[in-house]
């Protein structure tokens, strides 16, 4: 489905992403860990062509990132912001409109959300009046309205309280089974370790650890969170 | 196209349902009335009853200038609005009396008739400081009609022969323009509406200017250009945007000609002018009509490309609100221009891109410039929209997430080159 070869980008000479090549398959919920500062986000950014690698090749079902068709790929980025004064269900349709959705398409899909993650009697309300972790489910939203084949989530957890993780995880879990390919960013290890067959674990722009989530956990006592602290402390020495 | 027509349809709406708009549509109409309304009403006041004394230095014409006064300064009713009294001075009481008179309220205006008031015809006037400016006009006017009727008496002339000789020719003017016919001059025509496009478009370029700015700059603050760079181009959301703001620019002048139709039908009478629909609505009013829309989308260009420069509003406003300036300029240098329309300024200015809009409104309406120029500038302009646009899509993509760091000129020259 994806398919990273060599990426590498510097900012002002200094290297964000450095040589880093991934091959994720069809239907795989991937984690993509690294510290702050670890080049995720110029990652993610690249694979959403919002960025240009310096060097190396990003394609998506075979086609290079910058002509692929980015209105399949949901994209939910880790700094959130949407139009404040506007409501929710005309910020929803027209983001639906922008990744090219059909108006009554985009209608339905948004009704199906909103009742999904039970927002459905806030949808006429103004976005600014909507609390964070409701603003942040209208974001969720906005990135599956297209209803994509791929999905990138940048930390799709935080803010949210532990009745509406549940919901979001059981939504990804349905997308997996629905084979679409999930990349799912966070600090949260329990998350990758519940929802993520294989993951990566990238530090200064390097990836440090790559492989099946099962077998990486293994091999640190059962634990991401210690084989987080074990791999990043081992490169800072 | 079709996200393109999105984002415009998406800003159009936004932009209309925006306080600001409805502000700045209707506030050169506000600002125009506060400007003039108050002129209106501080030169229009009745003139009030007053005790006005006079100070004859030996004319013998005491009688006869009050006459003059209470038939000049009169009510409707032809009644005499000052109550006039007679002092007499001498040099050693004069300026006292006179003082005296001012500060104990006794007159609240003192005339004095200068010795030898026939040769010399010199008076002075004095007075307290609730007499207006135009009150003084008014005596002021009055005396100078009595020091002329008197003196073409004193010729042994008639009032009948003076108003002969003053009256002023009818002149009619006509202007022969490109194509050869003499056309009568009509300065509503020639000089009042292009005037009033020029305000139109000046009032709404500066007060939409903080609308156009904030936009921008909350999808840079809110992070909301991130999800959208994700499904669209840069050049996509700049011509989107330029284009429903731009849209924006095309009500806003069809609410004014609205408002100008209404008042070229009602107005004329109500200010006792000259003025019919068919004076406002020439071809004319087709080219101003699209200059100001195609000024509107200029400066609805440069304010997006450069909002995207700043992380907050207040940065953003004092920085690009300088491009207003340009906006304004036109507006300084009306009176010169309408003076000595065919001045190279005027020349120079339509080819400075940010003033051009205005001046081609100028242009087309007091020097009557030929259909090929015209055309030509309007292709002129279109180019430096184009070209706008295409620069800001360009600094659009690379500020996009550049928060914090101010860029540089340098910078900025880079990015457009790249």
């Amino acid at each position: 489905m994806l398919k990273i070869d060599n990426i590498s980008k510097a900012f002002t000479g200094i290297k964000a992403v450095d040589n880093i090549s991934l091959d994720i398959p069809v239907g795989e919920v991937f984690g993509f860990l690294g510290p702050n500062g670890a080049g995720k986000t110029t990652t993610l950014r690249m694979i959403m062509d919002i960025i240009q690698p310096d060097s190396g090749t990003i394609t998506i079902d075979g086609k290079p990132s910058t002509s692929c068709d980015h209105t399949r790929i949901g994209y939910l980025p880790e700094e959130r912001g949407i139009y404040q004064k506007a409501k929710v269900r005309d910020v929803v349709e027209y983001f639906g409109k922008l990744k090219s959705v059909h108006v009554s398409e985009v209608k339905e899909r948004a009704n199906y959300w909103f009742s999904r993650l039970k927002i459905q009697d806030l949808a006429d309300k103004k976005v600014a009046e909507l609390s964070k972790g409701n603003q942040q489910k209208v974001q969720f939203i906005i990135a599956v309205i297209n209803d994509p084949v791929l999905m990138i989530l940048d930390e799709p957890f935080t803010g949210l309280d532990p009745v509406n993780q549940k919901i979001l995880q059981d939504i990804i879990k349905d997308f997996k089974a629905q084979d679409r390919t999930i990349i799912l960013s966070t600090h949260q290890m329990a998350k990758v370790e519940e929802n993520c067959d294989s993951m990566c674990l990238i530090h200064k722009g390097k990836i440090i650890t790559l492989g099946k989530t099962k077998d990486i956990m293994e091999k640190h006592g059962g634990s991401l969170d210690k084989a987080f602290i074990e791999l990043v402390g081992d490169t800072d020495e | 196209m079709n996200k393109t027509l999105t984002i415009a349809q998406w800003e159009l709406r936004r932009g209309l349902k925006s306080k600001a708009f409805i502000v700045s549509v209707f506030m050169p109409f506000i600002v125009l009335l506060i400007s003039v309304v108050p002129s209106i009403l501080a030169f229009s006041g009745d003139i009030e009853a007053k005790d006005i004394g006079i100070v004859d230095q030996g004319n013998g014409i005491y009688e006869e200038v009050a006459q003059h006064l209470n038939k000049q300064i009169a009510t409707d009713e032809g009644e005499g609005i000052y109550s006039i009294q007679e002092y007499q001075t001498t040099s050693d009481n004069h300026d006292t009396l006179i003082q005296t008179l001012i500060k104990d309220n006794i007159a609240s205006i003192v005339i004095v008739i200068q010795p030898d008031f026939m040769h010399k015809a010199e008076i002075n006037i004095y007075h307290n400081d609730d007499v207006g400016l135009e009150e003084i006009s008014e005596l002021k006017s009055t005396m100078r009609q009595y020091s002329m009727e008197k003196r073409i008496v004193a010729l042994g002339l008639t009032k009948e022969d003076m108003d002969y000789v003053l009256e002023r020719p009818d002149v009619t003017v006509y202007e022969i323009g490109q194509s050869g016919d003499a056309v009568k001059s009509n300065l509503i025509v020639r000089y009042g509406v292009p005037g009033v496009f020029l305000w139109l478009l000046v009032m709404g370029i500066v007060m939409s200017s903080s609308m156009l700015i904030s936009g921008v700059i909350e999808e840079r603050s809110n992070r909301i250009l991130e999800i959208m760079m994700s499904s669209i181009k840069p050049n996509q959301l700049m011509m989107g945007k330029i284009l429903g703001i731009g849209m924006l620019g095309v009500i806003q002048i069809t609410i004014y000609l609205v408002i100008i139709l209404i008042f070229s039908l009602y107005g004329g009478a109500m200010l006792n002018i000259d003025l019919s629909p068919a004076d406002v609505f020439t071809p004319n009013i087709l080219w101003y009509f699209l200059y100001f829309i195609m000024g509107y989308f200029m400066y609805a260009a440069l304010y997006v490309s450069l909002g995207s420069l700043f992380d907050n509003e207040r940065e953003a406003q004092q920085s690009v609100g300088y491009l207003s300036l340009f906006a304004v300029l036109p507006i300084m240098l009306i009176q010169p221009i309408m003076m000595n329309p065919g001045t190279p300024l005027t020349g120079i200015l339509s080819f400075i891109p940010l003033t051009t809009p205005f001046m081609m409104i100028l242009k087309i309406g007091m020097l009557s410039a030929p259909l090929w120029e015209i055309l030509l500038m309007m292709l002129y302009l279109v180019v430096w929209i184009a070209a706008i646009s295409w620069a800001g899509s360009k600094i659009f993509r690379t500020t996009l997430l550049m928060y914090g760091k101010r860029a540089t000129l340098k910078e900025i020259i880079q990015w457009i080159r790249a």
